[in-house]
């Protein structure tokens, strides 16, 4: 049985009331998503903006309300569940947001931040709370002091880091993303998916990674979903995507990936050699694939 | 000589303890009609290097120091009033985020209508015209009807065309665009950056692109300058830069972007740029560095020697991108 199976799942908002606020026309944000995610696996939902995809991530966590459709989570029909029953299965889905200089409040010590859900959810004591806070933060990969200082304090990709550890604290079976590298800088970025990568291999999560930047879903994913207005144009594995596109849309974000070669080296003539054989001392991760 | 040569940029803010140097003493040159890639992490300094070159972090109370020779006019001496009438006619600038960069108050035509008014004598009537014809121009379809709309009704890429069109409407040679794509989706960036290639093609234009993405720079510069910590670490040529990188941080920025090729894990630069005012001693980069040895990294300052400014600059093989188009299958 997958982990999440997602059929006809439907959104639609209203975008003109007419008289006693009955609306006059339907905007589908969400039509007729259906798809599955296997534990331990990363599926990509892709697309650009307005396609649909945070919506889908929400509406799997029930952070909004579908209008149709049937989400299983692990067997449980998620539309079935009581508001009660709903918040005990929302430990095992958790969700990362792409600014996590909102997501984080910023009122609070970091620490207090990572540490809520588990007095909220397990009702920890105060002891308690700061070991296994800690321990999280080890898995993380930032330093102790942190769990003092507020979110205005740290840099984008700490906060990221903490905001994964808060996610972690529930252990989680599906994680849902939704661009959680976005707002880094590319350096930093390599770092955040590293540590998710990591994270999976470690705790068997089952990511559902939400982006505009297909360049991310080749690193992070094995599956991919591309969305456009709202419904699916094509989804299958990774590698055959990128290889074999199917879809004009698909080959157009594929095109629009920002490739790290000068300009003036591109172009359909081979070029000679310029880098010296004896120096590789780093495999460079790009460009050819899978040939070293 | 250079249309643009920023010499010795020192930037200093005032601080609770007294001035906080952000920037050090940052040198590149911009020739007439190409376009310099200004790279580097969050917090490296590009940004207050191009502010400061406006001349607007001064007006901000900054400390600077240095000269920023302009068409052969020093613009770090000149009075702000003085150098109100350069911004936006010679030399612009186009902002990250395009939506609160525009005023919501005002139509997208009229506020491109204001700044060719502002330089130029020129009757509302034709300002207008002028404000359309550069909608035109960077691609806003029905541009005459777009004009008379307010920001809100333009999506992200949308404003920053408009944007594009306000900093380009009294035909600057130079603009500065700081992380112009950096909030849009992957797709419209490319739009983006093909709009910056085909102005500049027609109109000559000089462009300082900052990013902390090498692989947009590549899309765009013949000239990179590599900024660390308020310094410059590294100059060169586009291809030299992408195929022989001469200092450790551009070849960590280098391999931090996302493959093309799967499965393998991404290299990260681990740590964090260190704050102002809390750098470490000798090489700035070398907590950070792979190929830090203590002893002759940590100890006094580092100058720029050649364009790269590494003790160990040549000792240490650094690996670039691999040569393109298959050359080695």
């Amino acid at each position: 049985m997958s982990l999440l199976e997602v059929e006809g799942l439907v959104k639609r908002y209203p975008v003109r009331q007419g008289f006693l606020g009955r609306a006059r026309e339907w905007f589908t944000a969400v039509d007729d998503v259906g798809f599955t995610a296997e534990r331990g696996e990363t599926l990509a939902l892709v697309g650009e903006s307005g396609a649909g995809k945070s919506t889908t991530g929400r509406l799997i966590l029930r952070l909004v309300e579908p209008d149709a459709g049937t989400v299983r989570f692990d067997g449980v029909d998620v539309r079935a569940l009581d508001q009660p029953a709903l918040r005990t299965l929302r430990r095992r889905m958790q969700m990362i947001f792409q600014d996590p200089y909102s997501s984080l409040d910023p009122h609070l010590p970091v620490g207090e931040s990572v540490a809520e859900p588990l007095h909220v959810h397990f009702g920890m004591s105060r002891g308690e709370r700061l070991r296994r806070t800690a321990e999280l933060l080890d898995v993380v990969g930032i330093s102790h002091d942190v769990l003092e200082r507020y979110p205005a304090e740290l840099s984008g990709g700490q906060l990221q880091r903490a905001a994964i550890a808060r996610a972690l604290t529930m252990k989680p079976d599906l994680i849902v993303a939704d661009e959680p590298v976005a707002a880094l800088d590319v350096s930093v970025r390599a770092q955040v998916l590293n540590l998710m990568l990591d994270l999976q291999r470690e705790l068997g999560l089952t990511y559902l990674f939400i982006t505009h930047d297909l360049s991310l879903v080749e690193v992070i994913a094995d599956r991919a979903i591309v969305m456009s207005g709202g419904r699916i144009v094509e989804q299958g594995r990774v590698e055959e995507i990128f290889e074999n596109p199917r879809e004009d849309y698909t080959r157009e974000l594929l095109a629009a990936i920002p490739r790290p070669i000068p300009m003036s080296l591109r172009g359909p003539a081979p070029q000679p050699p310029a880098v010296p054989a004896d120096v590789p001392e780093q495999p460079l991760a790009r460009v050819e694939a899978g040939k070293d | 000589m250079s249309l643009l040569s920023v010499r010795d940029l020192s930037v200093s803010f005032r601080g609770p303890g007294g001035w906080v140097p952000v920037t050090d003493r940052v040198s590149f040159d911009v020739e007439a009609g190409t376009t310099v890639g200004l790279v580097g992490e969050s917090g490296s300094g590009k940004t207050v290097t191009a502010l400061s070159a406006m001349g607007l972090t001064r007006a901000q109370g900054a400390r600077v120091t240095g000269q920023v020779l302009f068409d052969g006019e020093d613009l770090a001496t000149l009075s702000q009033r003085e150098l109100s009438t350069r911004r936006g006619a010679t030399i612009s600038m186009i902002f990250q985020q395009a939506i609160r960069t525009l005023d919501p108050a005002f139509t997208v035509g009229e506020q491109i209508a204001e700044s060719v008014r502002r330089h130029e004598r020129v009757s509302r009537k034709e300002a207008w015209r002028r404000a359309v014809e550069m909608l035109d121009r960077v691609h806003i379809p029905r541009a005459a009807e777009r004009a008379a709309e307010y920001p809100h009704t333009f999506s992200g890429g949308m404003c920053q065309r408009a944007m594009i069109a306000m900093a380009l409407a009294c035909s600057p040679k130079l603009v500065f665009a700081d992380e112009p794509t950096t909030a849009l989706d992957v797709t419209v960036q490319a739009r983006i950056l093909d709009l910056l290639r085909e102005i500049q093609r027609d109109t000559g234009i000089a462009v300082v692109f900052i990013s902390h993405d090498l692989g947009v720079i590549a899309e765009l510069a013949q000239h990179v300058v590599v900024m660390y910590a308020g310094q410059v670490v590294e100059r060169a040529g586009v291809e030299e830069l992408f195929l022989r990188p001469r200092h450790p941080y551009t070849a960590g920025l280098l391999n931090a972007i996302p493959a093309v090729g799967r499965g393998r894990r991404l290299i990260s630069i681990p740590g964090n740029v260190p704050a102002p005012g809390a750098m470490p001693p000798g090489c700035r980069f070398h907590p950070r560095c792979p190929h830090g040895v203590t002893g002759r990294c940590d100890t006094g300052p580092v100058d720029l020697v050649e364009d790269v400014r590494c003790v160990r600059s040549g000792e240490v093989p650094l690996l670039g991108i691999p040569t393109p188009a298959g050359a080695r299958s």
